[in-house]
């Protein structure tokens, strides 16, 4: 049977959901509202949150680069082409 | 006997990333990056049969790379001559003087920083390597490349919810992974 969802208390998986779009700025205020509900009290959603957000700091102080899906195509193209001659 | 062996097949989605934030951290171009990620790519290919497996696959590309990143300081210092800084002083007698290299940006990233900044990035491929592709190609798009949600599901193919939880294992994974080799 479907468990009824409550209005303000979210479970640790629906926390780490959260957690996980907050990082991207896709969660909504009241969703982060939730969250910060959880996280004053679960011990295993503030871990979640914090190894989380460590995570986006430290890929955002990197500043990596990469390639995009196309440039990434082109390149493997080119390759391929390249390497048909090599044989 | 030889320990590492090569892969050409592998090599783009392996080490493209890798290669293309090596070089653009070097040359600030991104056109110029790419050109010297093929180059490379095509200088590997011909010399495959020089290798002798004693570095891995990596290791080997970047070393071509680097030769790469320093013919191509090297035409652009040839064609502008040599690459000198010119000072405005303010005693006469020191007027004209040309300096190289002594011009000391304090607005600029110190060697240390940079070395950090560069041993991060390794780790952070070290450890984007180790993921199943699936995850790698979504952490990719999302946290490296700021891609929209819904750009990304279209372009795999995916759902919403599909893509949150290829996501969150992949943080799992990648959070784990810095956790042990950087945190």
């Amino acid at each position: 049977m479907k468990e009824k969802k409550s209005f303000l208390f979210i479970s640790c998986e629906e926390a780490k959901h959260i957690c996980d779009k907050a990082q991207y700025s896709e969660a909504t205020p009241w969703e982060k509202f939730k969250l910060g509900i959880r996280f004053a009290w679960c011990r295993v959603t503030r871990a979640y949150v914090n190894k989380n957000t460590k995570l986006t700091k430290v890929i955002k102080n990197s500043k990596i680069e990469c390639l995009n899906a196309t440039e990434k195509q082109n390149l493997q193209q080119q390759f391929k082409k390249e390497l048909k001659k090599q044989q | 006997m030889s320990k590492h062996k090569l892969n050409p097949d592998n090599w783009i989605d392996k080490y493209s990333d890798y290669l293309f934030n090596y070089t653009i951290s070097r040359v600030n171009n991104r056109e110029i990056a790419k050109d010297l990620v093929q180059d490379t790519f095509f200088a590997a290919l011909q010399s495959m049969k020089n290798y002798k497996g004693n570095a891995n696959e990596r290791t080997w590309l970047i070393a071509i790379l680097k030769r790469k990143i320093i013919d191509y300081y090297r035409k652009i210092n040839s064609k502008k001559g040599q690459a000198e800084v010119r000072i405005n002083y303010n005693s006469d007698n020191n007027e004209g003087v040309w300096l190289e290299e002594q011009v000391a940006d304090p607005f600029d990233k110190t060697a240390e920083d940079k070395l950090e900044n560069d041993e991060l990035g390794d780790a952070i491929f070290n450890c984007l390597e180790k993921l199943p592709e699936k995850q790698a190609t979504v952490f990719r798009m999302k946290t490296i490349e700021g891609l929209e949600t819904e750009t990304i599901c279209n372009e795999l193919n995916i759902t919403a919810s599909n893509l949150w939880v290829i996501l969150h294992r992949a943080r799992n994974a990648m959070a784990d992974c810095m956790e042990k080799n950087w945190f």
